[in-house]
This record gives C-alpha cells, sequence and structure tokens, in this order.
C-alpha cells in the first residue's frame, strides 16, 4: 500500500509541475520589455486603425533565418519576440483625455525602470514624443514609442526582445518612410491576401496606408 | 430503513428459491427468504413444489455414460486447451484464475479505498483536465509561410524601424526648432530691436 502510495503521489505532483509549466510558458505579456496599450487603446473606442502590425516569434524567427538577403534585418529579427504597432487617427474631442492617459503612461513606465530616450512635447503644436528603452543588466529587452499629433494620428509602439537603436537608425536609412507608406499593411499581422493590393495608387500618400 | 429490512417480493424470491434450496444463499437474505415463507402461503406452495421435483429428480436411477462419449469429450477439452502453436501453454482453469488476479489487483489500484485519496484524485484529474485544455487552446498551430507572408512581414519590419525613425527625427527637429526659437532667434531678434530702438532715440 506504502509503494502505491509513493506512485500516487509522485503522480500528482508530476501532473500540478506540468501543469505549472504549461501556463508559465509563451507568456509574452509577463516579459519586461511588453508594455500593455489596452489603457490608451480604449479611449479610442471601436475607432478603426489606420495602421496595426502585431508580428509573433514565429514569424520574426523567420524572418531572422530566412532574410539572408538583408543581413542587418535578419540580426534584427532574430532577437526580436514581438513587435506591436497600433495607430488612430485623431479626434479632437479626445486630444485631452489621450494627451494626458499618454503622459501618465510615459510616467509608470519610468516607474517600472524604462529609460527615456525621447521625451519631447510641442507646446505650440500640441504634440508628444516618448521613447523608451528598458534595459536589465545592461541588455535591451525592449522600446516603447508613443507619438501624438493632435491633428494628425496617435501611434503606439512596443518592440519586445533585444533592440538595438543603432540598427533602427540604419534600417530606416535605407528606407524613406513615404516609399514605405505604399505599403497595404497586413491589419492582423498574416494570413492577409495580397490579391486586392494596389500599392502603387498609394505612393504619393505621406500618410501610413488605411484599411 | 436498512435494505437488510425490507420485505421481499414473491417475484424476488422465485428467483432465489433454487439457491435458497441449495443452502447457498448468505445468512441475512437467507433469513428474508424465511421471513417471507412465513407470511406467503403461495411462495410456501412453490418452494414446497421444487423441492419435490428436486428429490424426484435425485430419486432416478444412474447410469453409467459409455466410453465413446466420455473419450469425445476428453478429446474435445485437450483440443481446447492445447496451445495454438504447440508451445507451453498453461490450461484454462489457469490462466482464468491469473486474469482473475490481476483483474483483483487492478481494482485494488483503480478503487480508491482511502478518503484521503479521493480528494488526491479529484485534484489530479482536474490538473490533467486543465492541462489538455490549455494544450487544446495552446496547441503550436502549424505557420505555413508563403514567400508574400515573408515579404509582407519584412516590408512590415522596414515600416516600424523607419516610423520610429520618422518619429524620432521628427522630435529631434522640434526640439531644435524650439531650441534655436527660445535660445537663439528670439534673443538675437530682441537684441536687434533694441539696438535699433537706441539708434532711432539718438
Amino acid at each position: 500500500m506504502q509503494i502505491k502510495q509513493a506512485w500516487m503521489t509522485v503522480a500528482l505532483v508530476a501532473t500540478l509541475a506540468g501543469a505549472g509549466r504549461a501556463f508559465a510558458t509563451d507568456d509574452l505579456t509577463k516579459h519586461p520589455g511588453y508594455v500593455d496599450f489596452d489603457n490608451i487603446v480604449k479611449l479610442f473606442g471601436k475607432q478603426e486603425t489606420n495602421v496595426e502590425v502585431f508580428l509573433e516569434p514565429a514569424m520574426l524567427q523567420f524572418i531572422g533565418k530566412m532574410a539572408s538577403g538583408d543581413p542587418e534585418m535578419a540580426a534584427l529579427c532574430a532577437k526580436l519576440l514581438q513587435i506591436r504597432v497600433q495607430s488612430f487617427q485623431m479626434d479632437s474631442d479626445k486630444v485631452d483625455a489621450v494627451e494626458k492617459t499618454v503622459a501618465d503612461a510615459a510616467q509608470k513606465l519610468e516607474g517600472q525602470g524604462w529609460g527615456p530616450l525621447i521625451k519631447v512635447r510641442d507646446r505650440k503644436g500640441g504634440s508628444q514624443t516618448y521613447v523608451y528603452m528598458k534595459l536589465v543588466n545592461g541588455k535591451s529587452q525592449g522600446m516603447t514609442v508613443m507619438n501624438i499629433d493632435p491633428h494628425d494620428e496617435a501611434t503606439f509602439v512596443n518592440i519586445v526582445g533585444e533592440i538595438d537603436p543603432e540598427q533602427i537608425g540604419r534600417l530606416s536609412r535605407t528606407i524613406h518612410i513615404d516609399q514605405l507608406d505604399s505599403l497595404r499593411m497586413n491589419m492582423h499581422g498574416k494570413n492577409y491576401d495580397r490579391s486586392d493590393d494596389k500599392s502603387d495608387d498609394k505612393a504619393d500618400d505621406k500618410k501610413p496606408v488605411k484599411k | 430503513m436498512r435494505r437488510a429490512d425490507t420485505p421481499l417480493s414473491c417475484g424476488r424470491v422465485k428467483v432465489l428459491v433454487e439457491a435458497y434450496l441449495d443452502e447457498s444463499l448468505a445468512g441475512p437474505r437467507r433469513a428474508r427468504v424465511d421471513a417471507h415463507l412465513v407470511g406467503c402461503e403461495a411462495c410456501r406452495a412453490e418452494v414446497a413444489q421444487a423441492l419435490q421435483v428436486r428429490t424426484a429428480l435425485r430419486a432416478l436411477p444412474w447410469r453409467a455414460c459409455s466410453d465413446v462419449v466420455l473419450e469425445t469429450v476428453r478429446t474435445r477439452l485437450a483440443a481446447a486447451d492445447a496451445p495454438a502453436s504447440g508451445g507451453n501453454r498453461k490450461p484454462a482453469a489457469v490462466r482464468a484464475a491469473a486474469a482473475q488476479e490481476w483483474t483483483r489487483r487492478l481494482q485494488e489500484w483503480l478503487v480508491p479505498r482511502s478518503s484521503v485519496w479521493k480528494p488526491a484524485v479529484g485534484l489530479a484529474a482536474a490538473a490533467v483536465l486543465v492541462v489538455g485544455v490549455y494544450a487544446f487552446v495552446h496547441r503550436p498551430t502549424e505557420i505555413q509561410v508563403t514567400p508574400q507572408d515573408m515579404q509582407r512581414a519584412e516590408g512590415q519590419v522596414r515600416w516600424v524601424m523607419a516610423r520610429i525613425g520618422q518619429i524620432s527625427q521628427h522630435a529631434g527637429n522640434k526640439v531644435r526648432t524650439d531650441v534655436l526659437e527660445k535660445r537663439v532667434a528670439d534673443p538675437a531678434a530682441r537684441a536687434v530691436s533694441g539696438v535699433l530702438e537706441d539708434n532711432i532715440r539718438q
């Protein structure tokens, strides 16, 4: 009977340990480089996003391995776990609330150990730009960008993973933003049918492409 | 009321008559049949009739079985117990006993006798259920990446990097414009205005 009890105890402990492990893995929201924009995003209600990018670890790793034509891009993506971008058209009614919420979020980020790279408040134009980097033991864990242009749009970016600002600088210099605006962005990040893609007719559009 | 106290029905007694007459009924059940028979004349008659048939059958003379029948039965039994490929197979009775023993052991394992183990088994079952549901929901999905998907994702990464670069550059320009206006252009304008005003006064 004692052997039976011992076996059952082992089975129970193993099962509970397995359950704990299952819950512990694959949860990027616990990553130090992850930022939750829910409080900000819900201010826009059901408003349609101008741009929404959501790239998952699997896809980023895939680009990291397969983007052999661009070593810089491959090196960047190989160390990233997630990229999220949400961009909304600013509504004049919401400017004050959004600015206040974003300022609060910036303060909260600083409280959580995020270091500001850029903090600019344009008193004339009313725009705000925050760029933060999270470092843990001297190693970057993520980057967050919050940009509000009251006359145009609000953009929120969170990059989870090891990222070097210099890499961003080098990559961003290789392509002009206006050329990239011609890309029809995938609103859900994957399985997007490009059959109705009309990139050429957006080539002169200065803003990110709308849905 | 306990089950042992409930009176038996006539139908139930009829089912139990053979076992009652063989004296293979356990004490409490036999007592319940006895109790029923005390108050039920029909069942008493049934038992008496069954006893009469049994006695009459036992009184019949014994006849010896013919050697042919005996030999046939023995041959069939031997064939039934013989191994399929000629190995040393245990007799059917031994195999049946072994199977019964394994069944008993398995039941001992599966049926928790102690109340302490019941919640533990319940907890383990719940944990298995939770893990199963979680594993089903978060099962690894096979990503089928087409060259178009790849190209689009790469374009999105470039777009994001370029957008961050654009935002940073724009913020930098703003700082420069603000700083220049406040610290250089405005003081210079004020200084020039002051000089001009002084010249006009003179």
